[in-house]
């Protein structure tokens, strides 16, 4: 257990781009509180008379993806630029352990983005919360959480190839953004981009989260909820064979870090 | 017994060794175009995938315009232009003077007679004509999803306005090269203020949507003045309105590009006095 605790540590301080204070107030503090502002106050603009309520949701729920595929991502692709991935092939450390520890200090990172995002929208946007389930919602929250983490370390591995990891940021990011109905109803993508949603993390926790803040029952969601934490194991599982498979055709061929 | 402080450094200019006969405001102009050119070249080679990021935050703000009355429609249209251009060019930009001194060429620029902010300003030019290919491709994005509802009452005025923003805009995201500089560390920090531009610079609403408490703010950002003009010539409002609002957001402007000066001047200092071109 010391050594896993050494481990989330000295992946979080070391390969961790934005452990800096403009980088820490930027990103988990500001960030999501002005994508929550930006996306609802446009939504009102628009016309959307439930903007501050529909959005500030999901916002806030995109928050704790956003900062936890960014972190866990940087991770990765700083193993690999700081060349210590040769040391990391050459050591006897459980890979499991090596590969779950870099996400160990993002999974409360976007617990805190969260709850700063809904603080804002509460403070400045007008959003009610006066019918929370909170119970229901913190379960919710930590279930998408840890989906989220699967999800950024499955992508992380990608990092381990190719070298723009911002691309691979953006583009995982905005997939979330796009197709999960975060902002955009599900109802009102195509269908073929409809079933692709059911895969992605968030899609099934935004169902609980809003059932949560509408004052819902446990039992009416425990469908999504369980979708949604089957989605974070498999993510996990799919992500670490990838990893282990990206080691092995690194020693069977020498080259280490010779992505893309 | 007390010593008597070292003199400032004094900024060693290659005019002094081989006398430079160009008039110096064609100089400048020589300058901030070279710099355009190198940077536009430079971005050619190395703008990866930077378009295509961009892109599914405009499908966002297009389905937002889907059932937006034609004004809203314009208006999200435009916006999506100006929040592209800068996203890319706050974020290029800031990290300008941080790439000219990992690679190497702050010592020159400095020693040059026109100065490291012509360099950097060229280079900035060529970064928002770079980002405005994109923006452009955003803003067709969210015109198609909006039905092309798109109503523009006074064009002539409607094309000041766009240059005035665009102004703004410029000014706006160049103070950031020197400043964070300045201000030290960088990494991470444009995730925040990229969106911190869009919200209090009104790309994609009018300023007064904003909480009231947040209001003030926005009155600091040139962008939330060539906005609010933006919105005017949209709504065919007054002109003298509109004229208003440009002479704010050009006077802000303006304020931008002197704290820009003032915050090269620091860099430029720094890097005399301690001889190391490792700004940050």
């Amino acid at each position: 257990m010391a050594n896993l605790a050494a481990q989330v540590y000295l992946s979080y301080k070391a390969l961790f781009f934005w452990l800096n204070w403009p980088g820490v107030l930027g990103n988990i503090v500001a960030r999501p509180m002005l994508n929550v502002a930006m996306f609802s106050l446009v939504g009102r603009f628009a016309g959307h008379p439930d903007a501050a309520q529909r959005y500030v949701l999901g916002m806030a729920l995109y928050s704790i993806a956003e900062i936890v595929t960014g972190g866990v991502i940087q991770t990765f692709s700083r193993e690999r630029a700081s060349g210590t991935l040769p040391l990391l092939y050459c050591s006897p450390a459980s890979r499991w352990w090596s590969y779950a520890a870099r996400a160990g200090m993002h999974y409360p990172n976007g617990l805190i983005a969260f709850t700063l995002s809904v603080a804002f929208g509460a403070i400045f946007l007008g959003f009610d919360y006066s019918r929370t389930n909170w119970p229901l919602l913190i379960i919710a929250v930590l279930a998408v959480t840890l989906s989220s983490t699967g999800y950024a370390l499955l992508i992380g591995d990608i990092a381990l190839l190719y070298r723009n990891w911002t691309a691979i940021y953006s583009l995982s990011g905005s997939a979330l953004l796009l197709l999960t109905g975060v902002l955009i109803p599900l109802s009102a993508l195509p269908p073929p981009l409809q079933a692709v949603a059911q895969i992605l993390p968030l899609t099934h926790g935004l169902e609980a989260f809003r059932a949560a803040f509408a004052g819902g029952d446990l039992a009416a969601v425990t469908d999504a909820l369980a979708w949604e934490l089957i989605l974070a194991i498999t993510y996990g599982l799919i992500g670490f064979a990838s990893y282990r498979w990206i080691e092995e055709t690194a020693r069977r061929t020498g080259m280490i870090e010779a992505g893309i | 017994m007390a010593t008597s402080m070292p003199p400032p450094p004094r900024a060693f200019h290659l005019a002094s060794l081989a006398p430079n006969h160009t008039p110096p405001l064609l100089g400048l102009l020589y300058t901030i175009f070279g710099g355009y050119q190198q940077s536009a070249a430079e971005g050619a080679r190395v703008r990866n995938l930077r378009w295509l990021q961009r892109l599914p935050m405009a499908v966002v703000w297009g389905w937002f315009a889907v059932h937006a009355d034609p004004a809203v429609a314009t208006y999200l249209t435009i916006g999506a232009f100006f929040a592209v251009v800068w996203f890319e060019a706050v974020f290029v930009m800031g990290f300008s003077l941080t790439d000219e001194a990992w690679q190497g060429m702050i010592d020159v620029e400095i020693t040059s007679p026109s100065g490291l902010m012509a360099v950097l300003f060229g280079k900035g030019l060529a970064t928002a004509a770079d980002a405005a290919r994109t923006g452009l491709m955003s803003a067709a994005i969210v015109a198609v999803m909006s039905g092309l509802a798109i109503s523009i009452p006074q064009p002539l005025t409607f094309v000041a306005s766009l240059l005035v923003a665009l102004i703004a805009l410029i000014a706006t995201s160049f103070v950031f090269a020197p400043l964070i500089v300045v201000v030290g560390g960088a990494a991470g920090f444009y995730n925040a203020i990229r969106p911190f531009g869009i919200v209090f610079g009104g790309f994609l609403f009018p300023i007064s949507r904003l909480p009231d408490a947040l209001q003030p703010i926005s009155w600091f950002v040139p962008a939330a003045w060539s906005m609010n003009a933006m919105i005017l010539t949209i709504q065919d409002g007054p002109l003298p309105d509109i004229l208003l609002r440009w002479a704010a957001a050009l006077a802000l402007s303006v304020v931008y590009l002197c704290l820009a000066w003032w915050c090269f001047r620091i860099v430029e200092r720094r890097v005399l006095v301690t001889g190391s071109s490792l700004t940050s």
